[in-house]
């Protein structure tokens, strides 16, 4: 070993040895050395504890007399090689767990775990060529435990971002799916409502007789609550497109005072059942306008208008107010004096399908309005704001972004004849193609009453092509699902020949999908209307194709 | 005193054999430590001056490597390197355990178990030199270092006179192959045994069998 020096209040060497191997005992370290011939000469403390043999037991005997077969055979070769070549090595617990059998104190050796180790042997020369091999064992269990319950976890985590990811795949493919259904549904469900709908206006009208005045009021019903099934299926479409993330904006500039005169008038029929005044200042800011989609934002403003009507306490009052927030926003207000939201609900308030205290009430609604009209203002770049307190009643706000010159704004041009009075039709002659019974019945119902016009009715589009060629007649409608040529090829022919090249031909289908109205104003239609028909709108819509695209010679005869 | 050691052939190859004797010996513990078969072999070995080795060593190395050092003590001192670059050192430690980390970065372990294969590796070419060199080569516990080797290297040679024995080694395990270096850096008394001793192997090429 290497000669001690003297220690400083020590007595020589032999007391210097006694400091040194009271500080190797101290050690929370395995340490032992062995001599030249592989035999122990020193063992401390440590070893003492984790072996349960004594330094009296181990002196002088070599390892494997005193571990027998679990002491590893790599201890051995590397003791040779410190011993023999004076190497100096290490043994990872990775790659060797458990070169000594060792325990913790205390611990029953058949139950114990073992203790895992790193284990170093350096040379160390002693006087006249002598020569000692010094092994330092550490206890590492602790580290690889953490490492092991580290990997677990990593896996563990890992293997729940793939579940998640999965998960989150098929819930996606679900979501497509879901739009889809529902975007077929739409299709589906708005067949049967053209018959209900359309029947019942026809109905109201008088058409087939006059009603009893209580026969009246059951058609009224019916009529209300096909269009309030309308109105949903519409809602639940935006929804699923908004999710889908398939709805598109057409953003351009509104002016503000007229947008909000027309949405009031929209909503007048309503006003007037329910008996609550609309207040609102027209005129009072020409100068605004603001960026917006014309149809969605009428469609936000009109559900907040209803919102407002509907509840209402009775003989109620609903004021609509534009101002100016910030800079560069302006914001539309609509205020009830209804019963207002109690505090605690006005979190679930743009919730889809959340009708807050009207869920068995008479008020009508889904409970979509609201949660359509958020995402709609979002997407637009606004958003939906409000204020209620119980007793005095709620004031919803849609704030939009200003357009940057209130000048120069071009308005749409109004939506040309409008308003409950049936319009006036000239004599004309109508060829109508559907091959839906109960839609073909609906619209030869209406033509029955209105003298000046002469229905002709194809059930496909071949016939419906020769009747245009035999019958010349003044204005088409046309269903779009045909058997045989669909609508876009009956159009495509009538076009091709010149006798009915230029005749107006008007598309009537289920389909109220804009992608499916643009591609049939693209193709040539002069008009889209959707099923369910409304009447009046088709009505409106010939009284105004006849106006342009026919000078009428003659005038108006008596209408209905 | 040599000067320069612009070794024959047939001198390079015996070298070389003579390393590859060694490190096939390290290759067999290895097998045996992680059951599987492991292939060691030396392809290249150059000896150079100092001066020309720290002017080609930035070329050498061009990304931060692992590093297994052991510093060798006796009739001479000097150092022994095995360099691997950092990506491949965490493949090779990750081919050689039975329960590989799934983190991105070496663990504490694995850090200590590539010491391990670097320990068994230097000390089976020291020995190699140390036949050689018929003398006595005492080695210190490895340390492990993650840096630049050329820098490393350029620190540790401060003495113009030095030598470095530069070998090539590939390392296949589970059908993966893996290529480091291995470094021996050699003080003035060791280059001088080394030289006399490849005067002997010259000596012995020349009389012949």
């Amino acid at each position: 070993m290497t000669p001690l020096v003297p220690l400083a209040g020590t007595a020589g060497c032999e007391a210097a040895a006694c400091v040194l191997f009271g500080a190797i005992d101290l050690a929370d370290n395995g340490i032992l050395v062995l001599d030249r011939g592989g035999l122990v000469v020193c063992w401390n403390a440590w070893m003492v504890r984790h072996t349960g043999l004594s330094a009296e037991q181990v002196a002088g005997r070599a390892l494997p007399e005193l571990f027998g077969p679990a002491l590893s055979a790599r201890v051995m070769a590397a003791v040779r090689n410190c011993l023999d070549h004076s190497r100096s090595h290490i043994l990872s617990p990775s790659l060797n767990r458990q070169p000594f059998p060792l325990t913790m104190p205390g611990e029953f050796a058949e139950r114990g775990e073992g203790i895992d180790q790193s284990v170093t042997l350096k040379p160390v020369p002693g006087v006249a060529g002598a020569r000692f091999c010094l092994i330092q064992i550490t206890d590492v269990s602790q580290a690889t435990r953490r490492e092991r319950f580290l990997r677990r976890q990593t896996t563990e985590l890992s293997r729940a971002v793939e579940d998640l990811q999965a998960a989150k795949d098929l819930a996606t493919r679900a979501n497509i799916a879901k739009s889809e259904f529902l975007t077929d549904m739409s299709h589906e469900l708005r067949s049967p409502l053209n018959a209900i709908i359309g029947f019942s206006q026809l109905l109201e009208m008088d058409q087939a007789g006059p009603l009893s005045d209580e026969q009246h009021e059951f058609v009224t019903y019916i009529h209300k609550a096909g269009d309030h099934l309308l109105k949903m299926i519409t809602d639940i479409l935006d929804l699923s497109k908004i999710e889908a993330k398939r709805l598109t904006l057409e953003i351009g500039e509104i002016e503000v005072d007229r947008f909000i005169h027309d949405a009031i008038k929209g909503v007048g029929g309503l006003s007037h059942t329910r008996g609550i005044a609309i207040e609102y200042a027209a005129g009072e800011r020409p100068d605004l306008s603001i960026r917006a989609d014309r149809t969605r934002l009428a469609q936000i403003l009109m559900n907040l208008l209803a919102n407002a009507i509907k509840y209402n306490r009775a003989n109620g009052r609903v004021t609509v107010g534009v101002a100016v927030p910030l800079p560069g926003w302006v914001r539309i207000a609509v205020a009830d004096t209804g019963p207002g939201i109690p505090l605690e609900r006005q979190g679930e308030l743009f919730q889809s399908f959340n009708r807050l205290g009207a869920e068995f009430g008479a008020i009508e609604g889904a409970g979509l309005g609201l949660a359509l009209s958020r995402k709609l203002a979002e997407l637009m770049g606004g958003a939906i704001g409000f204020r209620s307190r119980p007793g005095e009643g709620s004031t919803f706000w849609i704030d939009m972004p200003s357009a940057a010159s209130a000048a120069a704004v071009a308005d749409e041009p109004g939506e040309e004849e409008s308003g409950t009075a049936l319009p006036a039709l000239p004599p004309l002659t109508l060829l109508y193609i559907e091959d839906n019974p109960v839609d073909l019945r609906l619209v030869e119902a209406l033509f029955q009453a209105i003298a000046t016009v002469r229905l002709v009715t194809a059930r496909n589009g071949e016939e419906g092509v020769r009747l245009a060629w035999e019958q010349r007649p003044d204005i088409i409608l046309m269903d779009i699902f045909l058997p045989g040529f669909n609508g876009f090829e009956v159009l495509a022919r009538l076009r091709a020949d010149p006798q009915t090249r230029t005749t107006p031909v008007v598309a009537i289908s289920a389909s109220a999908l804009p992608a499916d109205v643009a591609r049939g104003l693209g193709a040539g239609f002069h008009k889209w209307l959707s099923k369910p028909l409304d009447i009046v709108e088709l009505l409106t819509v010939l009284a105004n194709l006849v106006k342009n695209c026919r000078p009428a010679p003659a005038p108006p005869p008596a209408g209905l | 005193m040599i000067s320069t050691l612009d070794l024959r052939p047939e001198v390079r190859d015996a070298l070389t054999e003579i390393f590859n004797i060694g490190i096939g010996h390290a290759a067999g513990v290895l097998s045996e430590l992680v059951n599987d078969e492991i292939l060691l072999t030396v392809p290249e070995l150059g000896v150079t001056p100092r001066a020309d080795f720290v002017a080609t060593a930035g070329a050498l190395w061009t990304e931060p490597a692992s590093i297994v050092r052991q510093s060798f003590q006796g009739p001479f001192r000097g150092d022994a390197l095995l360099i691997f670059p950092a990506r491949e050192s965490l493949e090779l430690v990750r081919a050689l355990l039975a329960e590989p980390s799934p983190l991105e970065t070496m663990s504490e372990l694995e850090r200590e178990a590539l010491l391990e294969v670097g320990n068994i590796i230097l000390n089976a070419c020291l020995s190699c030199i140390a036949d050689l060199l018929e003398q006595e080569i005492t080695n210190a516990l490895p340390l492990y270092l993650e840096s630049d080797p050329a820098t490393l290297v350029k620190a540790l040679i401060t003495d113009p006179d030095w030598y470095v024995i530069f070998l090539r080694i590939d390392f296949t395990v589970k059908r993966q192959n893996m290529r480091g270096n291995i470094l021996f850096v050699l003080d003035v008394p060791a280059v001088t045994a080394f030289g006399a001793a490849v005067e002997k192997l010259v000596d012995h090429f020349e009389s012949g069998p």
